[in-house]
């Protein structure tokens, strides 16, 4: 069946279906082959049908807007701005880049939307809420049930299981384990870890460790999924793999994606590239 | 917030993190917790056995004891109203000594009356004691008083005592020589120094007890019910006394433990056939017995000097073994002489009744064990350790039971001791009668305790109140300050294994900064955070004290298995009333110390973690991940 897929002529690199897809395909269909097969080629059909170019939400809501945003430190006497009057608005579902050298700002960005760091001046809305305006406990659970963070460098728990270290974001959200172990088997599988959810995270190569940690950001189901230099640390192989991660994550859950980055190529996947150089968009 | 199994799991997985460090502080931490747990342990199993050696006994009787000194503080020697009254007895008996002698035709010489009072280097009047007058007077005033029993019930009524007794000193107007072997010896005999002996003699003294009191010190029935001489008064003697009046040496320092209990159960077997003799001479006998044995050392000096002219009257000292009265040898007086003697005599006794001498063998059967007294041994060695926790305020004195002696049937041969016939001898050293009060309670024990006198201000009219009996009081006062030892010690040791856990759970949650920082940035509340780190140091906490309890029992069991057998030994020959197969165990559980100890643990662990928790939660997630990085 998978095989008959892959070869039929109407696949091609532009349509090529993804094998989660298939799978999907599969299961929805109940294991009945006659019908998968005819569903993956209307499918198919309709991606190749579909113009060449990359997906856009721009009919979507504006899920992040921001307004002459500045942030400010104070490192001894000198103060630095890192953020210099940046107004913006992503809308739903968009992928997004934040591009630019280092210094200029992009995951300090980044970290606002996500509520991690708060504006020294101007107003940040992220799916509705003033983040300014936040107290600490609504904005805790403002980012474990609307923002998915992935980091550079994964932030897997060395002593948790796989299966357990996706859970964390449940356990922060009080759901209940059984709800909790449902969804982490769709995603491993999404992500294709499904069969390394007992490994320790040691055990895995860079590119599944950031795999698991795309699969904890997305088990609450977030609105906006923020991820800073994800492929940082990984190949190019592994690099393109996360970005087709991302990529089939906002087709398929309509998921808002915004990444810092410092690759061109990766920069040029996205919908929209937003740079920034000296805490201003430019 | 998140679920507690939830925050148990990553809480526990960070147990696993840092081993060696976790390690070395449990370790660390254990062993000053387990010098605790085996404090608890040991004052535990000590209290514990004590409280088993004294069942059935004067343990869980709350019962003080109260001398009041009597003899000084009964009547004012320099009363104004005293002296005068013994003025006025003085001049009544100048009077009637005159008029007997006049009518008797005895001499009598009025100068050589002792006046009744006299003044002191301070120019003080007080009552001269040598003078009969003055004593008369005394014994007048006493005789009014209330009895001093109800002095002690007025006084204890506001703390609700349960029972009144009466350790009532024999009357003795005279001196008891004990008879070893059977034989009186009548000089160059040094007696124990009574202050110094731990067990002195029945010729120094014994005293009537309530049977409420002495039946735990009484032998098996059994053995009680077979002893034939029935007309000897019962006594219960020191144990060191039984053994030697037994014809056993007493045991080398070198003795084990098990010889030592294996004499202590042969002791208690045989007790019953064991008597002690003593002869009884008042002071006209003595007289009689020294003047014959001076006359008999003169006669024996003078044997070769022809000038030497016998006395008149002689006494013979009497055989060794009689006890009896000093026999006349030689009485070559002249009638006359013989009359006047008898007129003097028939004088002496209108105005002294002691003129007459007096002497009774007297042979006390052992109906009872007591403990020796305290040897003065330092509380160094297990055996006197014991003997202080067990031992019992009966230590070295012999005790009639009062029972036993009433239902004598030769009683009234014994009226001379019996303590109802006393007069007041302002020349005897005050051997009081003691009274003792029960309490329902140790606290109205102690209050009533803390009204007594201490050291220098006794006899002043304060009594002097101790504790009396096995260990109840005793054992509360233990536990009391065993209590606050520990207590102190918790307090110690809980501050200085806080600092250890401060350092080391410190050094975690340090460790962790990154760890925190990415819980909060996907979703996790400080509290969230709390709990996580709250269940770790708990965890930690309990984990410690599982080990140190562990160290504390091992040690413990030790000790006990080392020591146990000689506690046993000399718990059993110090509290003779116990049943011979009760161990004396050094190991026993405290519970509400150690749980104390456990709780320590935890609120150390937990103390330790507050400010580093605190300065994590305080810091910015964004620095802590970049600072990792």
């Amino acid at each position: 069946m998978l095989i008959s897929c892959y070869d039929n002529d109407y696949m091609s690199d532009d349509s090529r279906l993804f094998d989660h897809e298939i799978k999907e395909f599969i299961r929805l269909f109940d294991n009945d082959s006659l019908r998968a097969v005819r569903a993956v080629h209307a499918y198919a059909h309709t991606k190749r049908q579909q113009p060449a170019q990359k997906a856009s939400a721009s009919a979507g809501p504006v899920v992040v807007d921001l307004q002459d945003v500045k942030k400010t430190y104070k490192i001894g006497r000198e103060r630095i701005a890192a953020l210099d009057g940046v107004s913006l608005q992503i809308r739903q579902g968009e992928f997004v880049a934040l591009t630019g050298t280092s210094g200029s700002g992009k995951s300090t960005l980044l970290q606002m939307i996500g509520g991690l760091d708060k504006p020294s001046e101007g107003i940040v809305m992220v799916d509705g809420f003033d983040l300014k305006k936040m107290r600490d406990g609504k904005l805790s659970k403002f980012r474990n049930q609307t923002i998915g963070f992935v980091f550079q460098f994964f932030y897997l728990q060395p002593f948790l299981r796989i299966r357990t270290n996706l859970e964390v974001p449940g356990m922060f959200a009080r759901t209940k384990r059984s709800v909790r172990r449902n969804d982490i088997q769709r995603l491993a599988q999404a992500v294709g870890l499904d069969d390394r959810l007992g490994h320790l995270p040691r055990e895995l190569s860079g590119g599944q460790m950031q795999r698991a940690a795309i699969a904890r950001a997305l088990l609450n189901q977030p609105k906006i999924l923020l991820a800073d230099e994800p492929t940082g640390n990984l190949d190019s192989v592994n690099s393109d793999a996360i970005i087709n991660l991302f990529e089939s994550i906002r087709r398929d859950f309509g998921t808002t994606i915004v990444i810092v980055t410092h690759d061109a190529a990766i920069a040029a996947r996205a919908d929209r590239e937003i740079r920034l150089k000296d805490g201003v968009v430019i | 917030m998140i679920r507690f199994s939830d925050a148990a799991l990553l809480a526990l997985t960070k147990l696993r993190t840092r081993k060696v460090r976790t390690i070395v502080t449990v370790i660390t931490a254990s062993l000053l917790f387990g010098t605790l747990v085996l404090a608890t342990l040991l004052v535990g199993g000590v209290v514990d056995s004590a409280k088993r050696f004294t069942k059935d006994s004067l343990s869980e009787r709350y019962i003080t004891n109260v001398q009041d000194f009597s003899g000084y503080t009964l009547y004012d020697g320099t009363s104004p109203e005293l002296q005068a009254r013994a003025n006025e007895m003085y001049i009544k008996l100048v009077a009637d000594k005159k008029r007997e002698a006049a009518r008797l035709g005895a001499e009598y010489d009025s100068n050589s009356e002792q006046k009744p009072t006299t003044k002191g280097p301070d120019n003080i009047s007080y009552l001269d004691l040598t003078s009969p007058a003055a004593v008369l007077a005394i014994r007048e005033h006493i005789a009014a008083l209330p009895p001093t029993i109800e002095k002690l019930k007025t006084a204890a009524a506001a703390y609700h005592p349960k029972s009144f007794y009466e350790m009532k000193a024999n009357a003795m107007p005279g001196e008891m020589t004990l008879m070893v072997d059977g034989v009186e010896k009548y000089k160059g005999v040094a007696k124990e120094n009574y202050f110094y002996s731990p067990a002195p003699d029945v010729d120094r003294g014994w005293s009537y007890l309530d049977a409420s009191i002495t039946n735990q010190f009484l032998l098996d029935s059994a053995h009680l019910d077979a002893q034939k001489n029935i007309q000897d008064l019962p006594i219960i003697a020191p144990y060191s006394k039984v053994e030697a009046a037994l014809g056993l040496k007493k045991l080398p320092k070198s003795a084990t433990s098990q010889e030592r209990l294996e004499r202590s159960s042969y002791i208690r077997k045989h007790a019953a056939s064991a008597t002690f003799t003593a002869c009884y001479r008042n002071a006209a006998s003595q007289l009689q017995i020294g003047e014959a044995l001076r006359v008999a050392k003169e006669i024996e000096q003078n044997k070769t000097n022809k000038e030497y002219q016998k006395p008149s009257l002689i006494y013979g000292v009497p055989a060794a073994t009689s006890c009896g009265p000093a026999i006349v040898s030689r009485d070559v007086r002249t009638a006359d002489e013989k009359k006047q003697a008898e007129k003097q005599l028939q004088f002496d006794r209108l105005f002294d009744s002691r003129v007459d001498p007096v002497q009774q063998k007297v042979t006390f059967r052992v109906v009872g064990l007591g403990p020796d007294g305290f040897s003065g041994e330092s509380f160094s060695s297990m055996s006197a350790l014991v003997s202080a926790v067990a031992g019992s305020s009966l230590q070295g004195m012999w005790v009639v039971p009062q029972n036993m002696y009433d239902a004598l049937p030769n009683k009234q041969s014994y009226a001379i001791f019996d303590p109802a016939n006393a007069q007041f001898d302002p020349q005897a050293f005050p051997a009081q009668n003691v009274q003792l009060v029960e309490f329902t309670n140790v606290a109205d024990a102690k209050a009533f305790s803390a009204t007594g006198c201490t050291g220098m201000d006794c006899g002043n009219g304060k009594p002097f109140i101790s504790y009396f009996g096995s260990n109840s009081i005793l054992l509360a006062e233990i536990i009391s300050t065993a209590t606050k030892t520990i207590g102190i010690a918790v307090l110690i040791v809980g501050v200085i294994a806080a600092l250890i856990l401060m350092g080391m759970i410190g050094r975690v949650i340090g460790d962790s900064r990154r760890e925190t920082a990415v819980f909060r940035a996907i979703g996790a509340q400080r509290n969230d955070i709390r709990m996580i780190y709250t269940i770790y140091t708990i965890a930690l906490s309990l984990l410690i004290a599982l080990v140190a309890v562990i160290i504390g029992v091992v040690v413990a069991l030790w000790i006990d298995h080392k020591w146990a057998t000689e506690a046993t030994a000399q718990a059993q020959v110090t509290f003779v009333g116990v049943d011979g197969s009760e161990k004396f165990r050094l190991a026993g559980i405290w519970w509400s110390a150690l749980w104390v100890v456990v709780a320590a643990v935890i609120v150390a662990g937990l103390v330790s973690m507050l400010l580093p928790l605190s300065r994590n939660l305080a810091r910015s997630p964004i620095k802590d991940m970049r600072d990792d990085t």
